[in-house]
């Protein structure tokens, strides 16, 4: 029996509830939580007496038994003695559905660390979906066995790494043709040392201490020897340097020069832009170029980071998600390779100066040809709801539109009651859960069950389209696509991990609005290698196969 | 009792509102503007500038001579990404604005446009007028850097980040000096701190409460000399250098004050000395060499300046100020030795 049943309906309003003759709004999700399956998120103490206890949760989106249904994965945490709590992964059924999945299926956790984030990628192009889990603790590498049940390779391969880790990315790296991952890494915690120092004071409350003043840890990229196991890559001294406070992370040929690059979404430090040498090196150039510090030269409290095409003009645009009383960060790339805060321009500072945001991403979340923009929300500090006029601890998630331009609005009701119950929203993924063709999304809740939004909103028509890399880059990360509606070009960069310490499905959704195929797709391959496909048509998933150049087409809902 | 009670209410919301009418009918439209703008600049602290544009723009509508009204209406209409924006500006430097903050806008706004000359020159009149505004240091090294001018763009972002310095030392030198109210240290420390932030006045008082304190601690002397400069004594200054030398023989500071006071004055042997006995003194400090640097381009010494910001470099090899510099200097010499162009 389906346990469909167990999603509770949070809130349901019915669509067109505040005018009955209006047409149904283009952005509007409802909200459902997977409560019914024992599992919850468990962070810490309730007060969060620790930096330690205020995030995590992150969430996947993935089909991981290969049933072609996506399923969630959820991320435990771990309670206020340290002791880590269970993963989970639920199985969808293509309707918006899921069943959690036995507990014997590996997912337990591992004594040692706490779990934070997750990469869920096929990092060794074998056609099932891994789990790479960041902890604080070793990290966990679980290779799945292609049924959704998993084998911990963490020792055999060489990726547990120690520290403290909240974001990590596959990539090649190098060039090599085997994904290499980068690992970002946060606080070298001390409980003890930490305790010693005390409480710290905001708006009037003690909160907990962090994370400025305490030790940051470095990055690392680990270089895929094409055997199953990596090892630590000198990449030049600055890597190692000057570490920050790191959160999220992206992939993408920034400089257009054939190699990928990341962007480093740092936590009250400046965030980092590593531009690739070659596979020979890595030099950050955030600073020179723009897109380390806020318009008033402060470092932001980078949390989330995703890229999109804001503008349609072919360029990429970053946005990061940041602390309350601060703006959620819009950089565009200019053509002349300088970054510039385009925030304002883009009408994204006022209805993002009260919230404190995590998970993030770009969008076509009403299937009308432009990306739209999403975030999830909630202070680190519960002490806030005792600050008359403060910012609360839980807070609503929000969508912007996109005008077509570059230019967004919070769409009416907020788009619509999923997204408007305040909560503690942190991790955050998106994909396609009942094969309708529109964008769900589900967010990771911290202290609290996973939460289904589904998108029921009056959308577009869509496609979708699932690239099929050559060798070890099998999801063929780092390439672009610019799919051709008449006159008009949307631009994707297939990458790894994007928003909050969660894995989206990385398969390419397409608005159309009224529009019934995109005329041409265009594929830049990670190794350079070019393909023009098309017409495809709305209403399909387009699987193209690198190596052989083939389009396999078949109904969303086949 | 039914339809009492609707009508009841019905009574009362109209008594409120014709009395509310009369009071606003009594104020004079500049008072309710004023209302309007103090109203706008709550929410503005709120984030809310769509809101806070739209009172200030009604505000206006009442009293239209309200330049800072206009300004105000320029910056919440930027920060919303709303039109108009040179609109309002223009308003308001027509009825004469000319302020730092007003130039820091108009640089925004053509920033926003892409619009790099214009916005620097914008961010260069706000320096003008308020040299210690550091967010127009900030954007006019943006700037510059886009703008190709890496020498320029590294020299704002260093004044940047100094008055960012600055501002941090000034907050924890004035908690510590209030703390300690009779340590003469941190009430030089505290004058040093206000000196650096270009509050003179602030830092004269200071400094009087440290000599009243004691009148031997070398940071007092320090900035008493540098007040007595900016206000054209140079020979106070000059005592009160010579008295941080006796008192703390291997600080460069008085040497590197003394030598920009031989350059001002022409004495260009002088300036070179003292600039030399800064580094003697403080030989393992990149910023004396920065400094030293700087005084012998000024002395048109490319050569002996370019040894200085070697030497710099080999004490701190990543400063960018100091890589720029370098590059600078370089640029120069190539320009000296580039052939004279003919006079027709």
């Amino acid at each position: 029996m389906s346990k469909r049943l167990g999603w509770i309906l949070l809130a349901s309003l019915p669509l067109g509830a505040c005018d009955p003759g209006a047409q149904d709004p283009s952005l509007w999700f409802e909200a459902r939580t997977l409560s019914d399956w024992e599992f919850a998120n468990v962070s810490g103490t309730a007060e969060k007496d620790f930096v330690s206890d205020s995030f995590g949760a992150g969430v996947a989106l993935r089909d991981f038994n290969g049933d072609g249904h996506l399923d969630i994965f959820a991320i435990g945490g771990g309670d206020a003695q340290g002791k880590a709590n269970g993963d989970a992964l639920f199985f969808g059924d293509g309707t918006g559905g899921f069943e959690r999945a036995p507990k014997e299926l590996s997912l337990e956790a591992t004594a040692g660390g706490r779990a934070y984030g997750v990469n869920a990628r096929d990092f060794d192009g074998d056609g099932d979906v891994d789990l790479y889990i960041t902890r604080r603790g070793p990290n966990r590498l679980l290779c799945n066995r292609g049924d959704g049940t998993f084998e911990d390779q963490s020792e055999v391969s060489g990726l547990g790494d120690p520290a403290w880790s909240t974001g990590a990315a596959w990539l090649d790296f190098n060039g090599d043709g085997v994904l290499d991952l980068f690992v970002v890494n946060h606080i070298d915690f001390d409980r003890d040392a930490v305790n010693e120092r005390g409480k710290s004071l905001y708006l009037g409350q003690n909160v907990y201490y962090g994370p400025t003043g305490l030790p940051a840890q470095a990055d690392h990229l680990y270089l895929g020897q094409g055997d199953g196991t990596f090892e630590l890559a000198d990449v030049g001294p600055e890597l190692g340097s000057n570490p920050h406070y790191g959160f999220g992370v992206i992939v993408f040929d920034e400089d257009q020069d054939g190699d990928l690059d990341l962007y480093v979404a740092n936590d009250t430090t400046p965030n980092q832009l590593w531009r690739n040498d070659g596979g020979k090196g890595m030099s950050d150039q955030a600073a020179r170029l723009g897109c380390a510090l806020s318009m008033e030269g402060g470092p932001q409290a980078g949390m989330g980071v995703a890229l999109g095409d804001a503008d349609g003009d072919l360029q990429p645009e970053l946005f990061i998600t940041n602390f309350s009383n601060d703006y959620f960060t819009l950089y565009r790339r200019g053509e002349d390779g300088f970054w510039r805060d385009r925030t304002t321009r883009s009408r994204l500072h006022a209805p993002t100066w009260k919230s404190l945001g995590w998970a993030c991403g770009f969008g076509d979340l009403d299937s009308d040809g432009d990306q739209d923009l999403w975030a999830f929300n909630g202070h680190v500090y519960p002490q806030m709801d005792a600050v008359p006029n403060g910012p609360r601890y839980a807070q609503v998630a929000q969508v912007f539109e996109n005008d077509g331009s570059g230019r967004f609005s919070v769409p009416e009701h907020g788009g619509g009651p999923g997204m408007g119950t305040p909560r503690s929203g942190r991790g955050g993924a998106v994909g396609d859960l009942d094969h309708d063709g529109d964008l769900d999304m589900v967010m990771g809740v911290l202290d609290g069950s996973p939460v289904v939004l589904e998108n029921t909103g009056r959308g577009g028509n869509s496609l979708m389209v699932e690239l099929v890399g050559e060798g070890g880059n099998r999801e063929a990360i780092g390439a672009t696509v610019e799919g051709q509606v008449g006159s008009k070009i949307q631009k994707r960069w297939v990458g790894s991990q994007a928003g909050f310490l969660s894995s989206s499905d990385p398969r390419l959704h397409f608005g159309l609005g009224e529009g019934q195929q995109l005329d041409q797709l265009r594929i830049l391959w990670p190794n350079g290698s070019r393909l023009d496909v098309g017409p495809l048509q709305a209403g399909q998933i387009h699987r193209i196969d690198q190596a052989t150049g083939q389009v396999q087409s078949e109904p969303r809902d086949h | 009792m039914r339809l009492i009670q609707p009508l009841f209410l019905l009574t009362v919301l109209l008594v409120a509102c014709s009395g509310g009418s009369d009071s606003e009918e009594t104020r004079s439209p500049q008072d309710r503007a004023r209302d309007l703008i103090i109203e706008a600049q709550e929410i503005a602290t709120t984030g809310n500038t769509p809101k806070a544009a739209e009172l200030l723009a009604r505000s206006l509508a009442l009293d239209p001579d309200h330049v800072g009204a206009w300004h105000r209406l320029g910056e919440m209409r930027l920060l919303s990404g709303l039109d108009g924006v040179f609109e309002a500006l223009d308003r308001a430097q027509a009825m004469g604005l000319d302020s730092a903050r007003f130039h820091q806008t108009r640089g925004e706004a053509y920033e926003a446009e892409e619009q790099d000359s214009q916005a620097k020159s914008e961010f260069a009149m706000a320096l003008e007028r308020e040299p210690f505004r550091k967010e127009a240091w900030f954007r006019l090294a943006q700037v510059e850097r886009r703008l190709g001018n890496d020498f320029a763009a590294a020299e704002s972002l260093a004044e940047f980040a100094r008055i960012d310095q600055a501002e941090r030392s000034l907050m924890t030198s004035l908690q510590a000096a209030e703390a300690q109210p009779e340590d003469a240290m941190l009430a030089a420390a505290t004058a040093s701190a206000h000196l650096e932030m270009g509050y003179v006045e602030e830092a004269q008082e200071w400094v009087d409460r440290a000599f009243a304190l004691r009148n031997n601690i070398p940071e007092a002397h320090m900035v008493a000399g540098r007040i007595a400069r900016l206000q054209g004594d140079p020979d106070t200054a000059l005592v009160h250098f010579e008295l941080v030398t006796s008192l703390s023989q291997y600080d460069p500071r008085p040497w590197i004050e003394r030598s920009e006071m031989a350059l001002s004055a022409g004495d260009h042997q002088a300036a070179r000395n003292y600039a030399h006995q800064a580094t003697d003194v403080a030989g393992a400090d990149p910023r004396v060499f920065l400094a030293q640097a700087r005084i012998l381009i000024a002395l048109d010494a490319l050569d002996d300046a370019l040894a200085s910001c070697e030497a710099a470099l080999l004490r701190d090899p990543k400063r960018e100020e100091t890589l720029q510099l370098h590059a600078h200097i370089w640029d120069l010499m190539v320009k000296a030795n580039e052939p004279a162009g003919k006079d027709d």
